[in-house]
């Protein structure tokens, strides 16, 4: 005990004992930007007791490199305790502090967040802190990790949505680290060595490259004097410079189709669309919207409403950083021990129909009325991401690590109220006009 | 218990995601990502503090019997209307199989004055989306919208309950989807082996049926079943409407006394006789899922509303046995004798003794070991109890999970509505005292008397 605080006492010294505060647009939201370059961002929500805390490390598939799934590996290492902290010990910690503790791997980051009451604030920062600073890495618990994930990438790959859509981003995305399957090709993931894993931690879990957010019922003063203790250890270094994906070709192949030991079809069609750091991202999320987003969506109408072709469908537009993908999807059911087969819809209608409404971008402009109701819509679910306190923490500490700012979190929806209907006709008409089409069908 | 279960229990006519979870829509690019991998440990809290000037909670029965609830929090951004109707599928008479479900789907195609396609425009135009679910008890239609446009929710949700159109063309279309549902319910496993126990679990109690009943009876239902259906249940004395949010109490009730007033008058229907367990076990074999994976459902006969201190120590029981990564059943089945890939439990509370599932999916070859292992060990905790760690750590599991649950203003009002159908608003207020109450002989109690292997009915796929 007393050499480890010696070390905390050695890294504050180290570190410097004041944060610069920056100034803040929102006086709800406060930054400090400690001297070894980790950012805190902190809002004070009193009134329930409870607090979020969320990490945010700028460490995705971009930053994997040549090693694809050591992210993942990575992020199930850091469940199973630090070095001075078993898992069994991490378990009854988190279960003491009264919280929920997990960790999420991304295409862009990496998120570890913890949730407790406001009065286990300090343990939790410690908590938080120990997970990140001094993580096992030894050899068997990594190789440990690395067959989870494979076993996790097997089980994905056997999920019929999964697969299809992985295919598709795989169509959209040719030979770029968004394009890659979402939980790694289980292949590749048991070459990674513990050298790389141990290599990806040093190179981007430094403290210029994390955020901490952390919301709910405390002070500023009081989370920047816990966080100084606890994550001032953190030894200053800088990132290495990370490749921005190029943009990729345009998808040029027929529709693919996915043959799966499954009981449903999805068709899905999908699109390049800009990424979060565009300024068309605001545009691209209404034409999203109007084609599938909610239940006035032309999807919705068209094929659920109109044609009660289907239960299940939509559009996905993942916010991923540089260049991101809008899919438009339906399921059929084809897999019935004791159901209707006989009245199901035809896979073929499905597919015709799915493509009618996607077609419809291009031949039918968007009305005053669509760009208004997709607006309001984009607005209000946003709303509602946010009802939740880790939702809260998560949107700060993500943007901010993204280089986006905390700030965008505020005024995203002022820049889905700027766009014009001139802009998103321009982009309706073009949004499709390069895509692929996954067929996900049982095997006969 | 009162929790997300419901989500994956209830039939919802509404939702439109995937049946993925890591694939859920992101309309406003904000949710979590696709394919993002969640790593959860454990979850628990003490207890949830409250501000001194916290929420408030207001009611009024209206004279036509409708029960209107206002929960004041001045700390929630967004406000939620939420109406409960005792109208599940165990109000079903013979020839109405179904009805309760479809009946929900149909509430949303419009009405004289908002028409197919307006309805929902109207409502997405406040920045919401209205969502419905229909269980065995009752049926809830809900949005969530930003305060200012709550009255507009408000008389939308009220006009849509109250005067649907059934037109003929529409029910077919809708049929279609419902068709479609259940299709797609019986391609998952868990979905599908819930619906195959429940009749061997209840015999013929309407308990035991699916709540969308079967594709045979779903085509079978015109729009005289459904008006009946709707003529008979949605009246006033079966109706709660609670409103949860930084709202102003006294305007709001006075919102919903307009909107509502005009709601029929009529006594909610009775319950049906209470089911009877299996008098000896059952073991049932299907085939093997399309994967080939091996899942298998165990069920029992739990308590019901009708004994409320065994509903809130089953809740605390099943956390003993089965939570997140832990629990006795977890830890002996997938930590230790790594029998089994996964194990999760089910208890999603009733008026009448509601059922308690075990279900999971095996190592290959390893289904009947682990059938024996779980019900080995419930007949230890039915004659041993539990540890005091066990009772502290679920308890804690609990409390956290439903602090999480009432955090929004929809899962405030969801258990408001929830408990106000089954019993009283007074459970949902009361409900971490019920569950702090419940004592190590409470669990070993309710194991012994409900849990029971003699009693117990499996379903596995298997061959």
């Amino acid at each position: 005990m007393i050499s480890r605080l010696l070390c905390i006492l050695m890294a504050l010294t180290l570190a410097g004992a004041r944060a610069a505060q920056a100034q803040a647009a929102d006086p709800q939201v406060t930054r400090l930007t400690f001297p070894n370059g980790l950012r805190l961002l902190v809002k004070p929500e009193p009134g329930r007791g409870l607090v979020a805390l969320t990490v945010v490390v700028r460490a995705g598939a971009l930053e994997e490199g040549e090693a694809p799934g050591v992210g993942q590996i990575l992020a199930r290492v850091l469940l199973t305790g630090a070095r001075n902290l078993s898992e069994r010990k991490l378990a009854q910690l988190v279960d003491e502090v009264g919280g929920s503790f997990s960790v999420t791997w991304d295409p862009d980051y990496m998120e570890i967040y913890l949730s407790t009451t406001a009065a286990q604030l300090k343990p939790a920062l410690e908590l938080l802190a120990e997970t990140l600073i001094e993580p096992k890495l030894d050899a068997q618990r990594i190789l440990e990790a690395r067959k989870q994930v494979a076993e996790d990438a097997m089980e994905a790959a056997r999920n019929p949505f999964r697969a299809g859509y992985d295919r598709l981003v795989s169509l959209l995305h040719p030979g770029r680290p968004y394009g890659r399957p979402l939980l790694a090709d289980p292949d590749r993931v048991e070459q990674i060595t513990s050298e790389q894993v141990r290599r990806f931690m040093k190179d981007w879990f430094v403290p210029s490259n994390m955020v901490l957010a952390v919301v709910g019922d405390v002070r500023v003063e009081q989370v920047r004097d816990a966080a100084r203790l606890w994550f001032g250890r953190l030894q200053p270094a800088a990132a290495p410079p990370r490749e921005v994906p190029t943009v990729p070709p345009p998808p040029s192949s027929g529709p693919v189709m996915v043959e799966m030991d499954s009981g449903v079809t999805y068709v899905l069609a999908g699109a390049p669309a800009s990424g979060l750091n565009s300024r068309r991202y605001a545009t691209d999320s209404i034409v999203a919207a109007v084609l599938g987003g909610g239940k006035a969506s032309r999807m919705f109408q068209q094929i659920r409403e109109e044609q009660g072709l289907v239960y299940e469908l939509g559009t996905l537009y993942p916010p991923l950083l540089y260049q991101s993908h809008v899919v438009a999807y339906a399921l059929s059911p084809a897999y019935l021990p004791a159901g209707p087969r006989d009245v199901d819809p035809s896979f073929e209608q499905v597919r015709a129909a799915l493509k009618a409404s996607v077609d419809s971008l291009s031949e039918s402009p968007i009305t005053e009325a669509e760009l208004t109701r997709a607006k309001n819509y984009l607005v209000g679910t946003f709303a509602l991401r946010h009802q939740r306190l880790q939702e809260r923490s998560k949107h700060l500490a993500w943007f901010e690590a993204l280089g986006l700012g905390w700030e965008f979190d505020h005024s995203f929806p002022d820049l889905v109220q700027s766009v014009t209907l001139a802009e998103v006709r321009e982009r309706a008409a073009e949004l499709f006009r390069r895509s692929a089409m996954v067929l996900v069908v049982p095997r006969e | 218990m009162f929790s997300n279960l419901l989500e994956r229990i209830a039939l919802t006519a509404t939702e439109t995601k995937p049946s993925i979870r890591a694939f859920r829509r992101t309309p406003a690019g904000r949710a979590r990502r696709p394919g993002a991998i969640i790593l959860a440990m454990i979850a628990a809290f003490v207890a949830r503090p409250s501000a001194a000037d916290g929420p408030a909670c207001f009611e009024k029965r209206l004279p036509n019997g409708v029960h209107l609830v206002v929960y004041a929090d001045a700390s929630l951004p967004l406000a939620c209307v939420d109406v409960w109707v005792r109208a599940g599928s165990v109000f079903e008479k013979p020839g109405e199989e179904g009805a309760a479900h479809f009946l929900e789907h149909m509430l949303f195609k419009g009405t004289p004055a908002n028409p197919r396609g307006r309805l929902d425009e109207r409502i997405e135009n406040l920045g919401a989306t209205l969502n419905a679910s229909t269980s065995r008890d009752w049926a809830h239609f809900h949005t969530t919208v930003a305060p200012q446009h709550l009255s507009v929710a408000i008389d939308l949700l009220a006009d849509a309950l109250q005067n649907p159109l059934f037109e003929e063309e529409e029910m077919e279309r809708e049929r279609r989807v419902i068709l479609s549902e259940i299709a797609g319910r019986r391609s998952d496993p868990t979905q599908f082996l819930d619906d195959e126990l429940g009749p061997r679990l209840y015999g013929s109690h309407p308990y035991g049926r699916p709540v969308y009943a079967s594709a045979e009876a779903v085509s079978r239902i015109g729009p005289p079943v459904l008006r009946a259906f709707h003529n008979r249940n949605y009246v006033g004395g079966a109706m709660t409407v609670i409103v949860v949010g930084g709202v102003q109490p006294q305007q709001t009730l006075s919102v919903l006394e307009r909107a509502f007033a005009s709601v029929p008058e009529g006594a909610a229907p009775d319950w049906p006789e209470k089911p009877s367990p299996p008098e000896k076990p059952v073991v049932v074999d299907l085939p093997r899922a399309p994967d080939g994976s091996e899942w298998m459902i165990v069920g029992f006969l739990g308590p019901g509303m009708d004994v409320p201190a065994d509903v809130w120590a089953m809740d605390v029981l099943i956390s003993v046995l089965v939570r997140q990564s832990a629990g006795r059943l977890h830890d002996a089945l997938v930590t230790q004798n790594k029998t089994a890939k996964a194990i999760d439990v089910s208890f999603l509370t009733q008026k009448l003794p509601a059922r308690v599932t075990f279900t999971l999916v095996s190592e290959p070859g390893k289904t009947e070991e682990n059938r024996a292992e779980i019900l080995r060990q419930l007949d230890a905790v039915g004659r041993e109890g539990v540890t005091e760690a066990e009772m502290e750590a679920a308890k804690r599991y609990l409390l956290g999970t439903y602090a999480f649950e009432v955090e929004t203003a929809g899962g405030q009002a969801g258990s408001l509505g929830f408990y106000a159908t089954l019993s009283s608003i007074r459970d949902s207020l009361d409900y971490t005292s019920h569950i702090s109450a419940v004592t190590r002989e409470d669990a070993r109690r309710v194991a012994a008397r409900y849990l029971r292997p003699d009693r117990s009915v499996t379903v596995r796929m298997t061959q």
